[in-house]
């Protein structure tokens, strides 16, 4: 469909209310006897009266006039650089112009255009022809313009005689309006044109005061208004002694019991309120949280008169569950009928004959109408719900409330406890948690962290808000963590039937009888001695400057002063059987590298976290004098060698990449030390064991 | 009668012209072993990990090759045994190639193990030829030995 089909549609509500005009001008132009044929002027009223927006106001079609104004584009089409849309816009003048233009000629004293757009007759009359042919022309009709011509140039009388005639003979009077204010109205009885008094303002309120009107029981009043160029959406016509009068009359607008004509709008100021308002910013609910609307609606107290018919349609979106939605109460429920069409997602009140009056004296032109609704079962997280109503009073245009919009949040929370190295050498660590809403959620609040002691149930330790949470355990038992988290809208986590997380604190070393290679991942101010030492135990340790054992410390003599760091250092132990350490200390942080420095030669290296460390190749790194690179590297530049021997507690084994080598030992195990071979002092630089 | 071994003689004449002159008898005579030109191994060496030995021959022979295999043992154990395929472009003498899988040499002695390599060639008269050559696989380097008790600096 083109654009001026549209317009053309939007413009012309009813076709049928125009064949009177086309009729008339069919006649016109008929009359006129031109070069226009008999069956060019039906083209070209029918074209016309397609165009021209005629209505016929009686007692019998109240209520159905609908029209539109744009100055703008009558102002555009002044200026001649016509559009479809502005032609549309001066031709719908145009009949009425031309009327106009007929009367000033049979001094009927017409002060100025009856637009107040085109300042002369003359000019009008030109701009009448000359767009009508523009336009005509773009439907093949030039002809019309000779037509046209011709009309013109008979005599002044003869034309308005002539113009009168048709209209009387289809049994219609006829106005039109002056720039000053005054409505021209043909008498019926008399045949004489009348004044009458009208304002208007802006296109929103039309009042058209007429005297002197008489009428006859045979024959209905009728006026006929051409082509208002203004927006009309509810006539009443009434006289000063019928019962119901509105209060415009009271105004004293109207004097002399005179009949009115007028055109009012009543005004519609409106929102809607929702409860509950939903967290946050982006109103966040839940999904089986039940939300109530309440739509409210006045007819504001400026307005010319009561509201008669009221609609009031909620468009519920995609996001809400039709089949939840209860209807609730309204203000006026006597007449009211309400639906829910499942179709569209709207529910639609009709009030009846409300008769919602100005509200000068509130809440008289108040109302509302309530309902309540859940969102759909399926949507996801993140799913706008949107609602909005559209109130119409009478033939008022629809006036939109403002969007009551909620955020769904439909699942739950997921967090947990992050990897822990499973012996803490401290009583006190720190836990720490990841997590989130589900996407599109409310966000979370505070987690819970649930403790277990020595694999028994779950307690509560506390609501947390950190995402690191300081505990103090006791040296020697295991606990196990895990969280619960609840968003902000109440889901709350699944109780875990499991520790996401188990340490042990501290930790039991009871090596086999014998040496055996073992590291101690603790950061200690103690001696070797002060640590180590007891009845029936041997300790040796490597000097890889020298590439020499240390002398060892038997039973608790000859312990030699360690001056490097434990955590990443081997040690031979040699122990009786039965002897067991509690390993407690600080130990290095399991979250970052470690470096272990190296000398060329054998190292007797360990791992320095209480967590196994992968031997990968292309995850170790190797550094020398400021240059890094992976394990792998650094042995084809023959750094160092990219094994490491471990002790069985009788030969060593190799550890190596499983990958390159089936059946080797893949990691370092905790509490265990190696031997590492260098070619040049550099360092060994471990992955932290979490970062998997 | 004269005719008959005219004709004879006749079909003899062409027939040795046809099929090349002497390689008409060669063709029904194999009778030298194949040759093995040469035998290279990729890598040369290894480090402890072995892995992957890339194993290429030049042989030739006079009428046609049957078969080639090569063999991989360490002592009198058989390791791996595989037939090398014709990978050259067939102007010159044939190329086989194969490849097999060298095992890690873990232990902690530091002692190497020593491989065998024999290539296996058989021809259409069923002679054979073979070749060896020999490699060894590394050990880790190993480390120092635990301390001792009483403790000796």
């Amino acid at each position: 469909m083109s654009r001026w089909e549209n317009r053309r549609r939007r413009l012309i509500p009813d076709r049928s209310q125009f064949w009177p005009a086309v009729i008339v001008f069919a006649m016109l132009l008929s009359a006129c006897g031109g070069g226009l044929g008999r069956s060019d002027a039906a083209l070209f009223s029918r074209a016309l009266g397609d165009a021209l927006q005629q209505q016929h106001y009686s007692q019998k079609n109240i209520g159905q006039l609908e029209g539109s104004y744009d100055p703008k584009q009558v102002a555009l089409a002044q200026q001649s650089g016509l559009s479809n849309e502005a032609v549309a816009s001066v031709m719908i003048g145009l009949r009425h112009r031309l009327v106009a233009t007929y009367a000033r000629d049979a001094d009927l004293q017409l002060p100025s255009d009856p637009m107040g757009v085109i300042a002369g007759s003359e000019q009008l009359t030109s701009l009448a022809s000359d767009h009508l042919g523009n336009w005509l022309v773009q439907q093949g009709r030039d002809r019309v313009q000779a037509a046209l011509e011709d009309f013109r140039n008979r005599p002044d009388q003869q034309r308005l005689d002539d113009l009168l005639k048709v209209a009387g003979a289809e049994g219609m009077e006829y106005g039109y309006f002056s720039g000053s204010g005054t409505f021209w109205f043909r008498d019926p009885v008399t045949g004489k044109f009348s004044a009458a008094a009208f304002t208007e303002h802006n296109g929103e309120r039309l009042l058209i005061s007429i005297e002197g009107v008489a009428t006859r029981k045979s024959h209905p009043k009728y006026l006929s208004i051409t082509s208002l160029p203004v927006t009309i959406t509810r006539v009443d016509l009434w006289r000063d002694s019928e019962e119901g009068r509105p209060p415009l009359s009271q105004a004293g607008c109207c004097e002399n019991n005179a009949p009115h004509l007028t055109v009012v709008r009543s005004i519609d100021p409106n929102d809607m309120l929702f409860d509950p308002p939903g967290f946050g910013s982006a109103a966040y609910i839940a999904e089986d949280q039940v939300i109530s609307y309440t739509i409210r609606f006045e007819n504001q107290a400026s307005a010319l008169a009561p509201a008669t018919d009221l609609r009031v349609i909620a468009d519920l979106g995609t996001g809400i569950d039709l089949a939840s939605v209860l209807l609730g109460p309204s203000s006026h429920p006597a007449g009211m009928t309400a639906a829910i069409n499942e179709s569209n997602g709207t529910i639609t009140w009709f009030f009846k004959d409300i008769t919602l009056p100005p509200n000068q004296f509130a809440p008289e032109g108040e109302g509302w109408v309530r309902f309540s609704a859940k969102p759909r079962s399926d949507a996801a997280s993140g799913t706008l719900l949107s609602v909005q109503a559209a109130i119409r009073f009478d033939y008022n245009p629809p006036v939109e409330t403002n969007v009551a919009v909620h955020t769904l949040d439909s699942g739950p929370p997921a967090t947990r406890v992050n990897r822990l190295a499973p012996v803490q050498l401290a009583p006190g660590f720190e836990i720490s948690w990841a997590g989130s809403d589900d996407p599109g959620g409310s966000g979370l609040q505070p987690v819970t962290l649930l403790v277990s002691e020595g694999g028994g149930p779950f307690s509560v330790l506390g609501t947390f808000e950190g995402q690191t949470i300081p505990f103090q355990g006791e040296t020697g038992k295991t606990y196990g963590f895990a969280t619960v988290g609840i968003d902000q809208v109440g889901h709350t986590e699944a109780m875990p039937d499991h520790p996401d997380a188990t340490v042990t604190v501290g930790q039991l070393l009871s090596p086999e009888p014998g040496w055996q290679l073992i590291g101690l991942p603790v950061v200690t101010d103690q001696t070797l001695q002060q640590l180590l030492s007891r009845p029936g135990t041997a300790w040796s340790a490597w000097d890889s400057s020298e590439q020499v054992y240390l002398p060892v410390g038997a039973g608790s003599t000859d312990w030699p002063v360690l001056d490097f760091d434990l955590p990443g250092s081997g040690l031979w132990a040699s122990i009786d059987a039965g002897t067991s350490y509690y390993i407690t200390g600080q130990q290095v942080p399991v979250d970052q590298p470690y470096s272990i420095e190296l000398k060329a030669g054998w190292n007797l290296i360990a791992n320095p976290f209480p967590i196994a460390v992968k031997w990968d190749l292309n995850a170790l790194r190797v550094s020398v004098a400021g240059v890094d690179t992976t394990l792998a590297e650094a042995q084809s530049r023959e750094w160092v060698e990219d094994f490491a021997w471990g002790w069985n507690g009788e030969s060593y084994s190799l550890l190596y990449g499983p990958e390159l080598v089936a059946g080797v030992r893949s990691e370092l195990e905790p509490f265990k030390g190696y031997w590492f071979q260098a070619h040049r002092d550099a360092r060994l630089i471990l992955p932290p064991p979490t970062a998997d | 009668m004269a005719n008959k071994y005219i004709w004879i003689l006749g079909i003899f004449a062409a027939s040795v012209l046809l099929s090349g002159g002497v390689g008409f008898w060669t063709f029904f005579a194999d009778d030298r072993d194949p040759r093995i030109h040469s035998v290279s191994l990729e890598p040369r060496e290894f480090r402890f990990p072995g892995g992957r030995l890339q194993v290429r021959s030049e042989i030739s022979d006079d009428v046609a090759i049957d078969g080639v295999r090569a063999m991989l043992r360490r002592g009198d154990t058989q390791i791996a045994l595989v037939p090398m395929k014709r990978s050259d472009d067939g102007v010159k003498d044939p190329i086989y190639s194969a490849e097999l899988t060298v095992p890690a040499n873990v232990r902690s002695t530091g002692q190497s193990v020593d491989y065998t390599l024999q290539l296996l060639v058989s021809d259409s008269a069923g002679q054979e030829s073979k070749t060896e050559v020999r490699f060894e696989v590394p050990a880790p380097g190993v480390p120092p030995a635990p301390p001792q008790l009483p403790f000796v600096d």
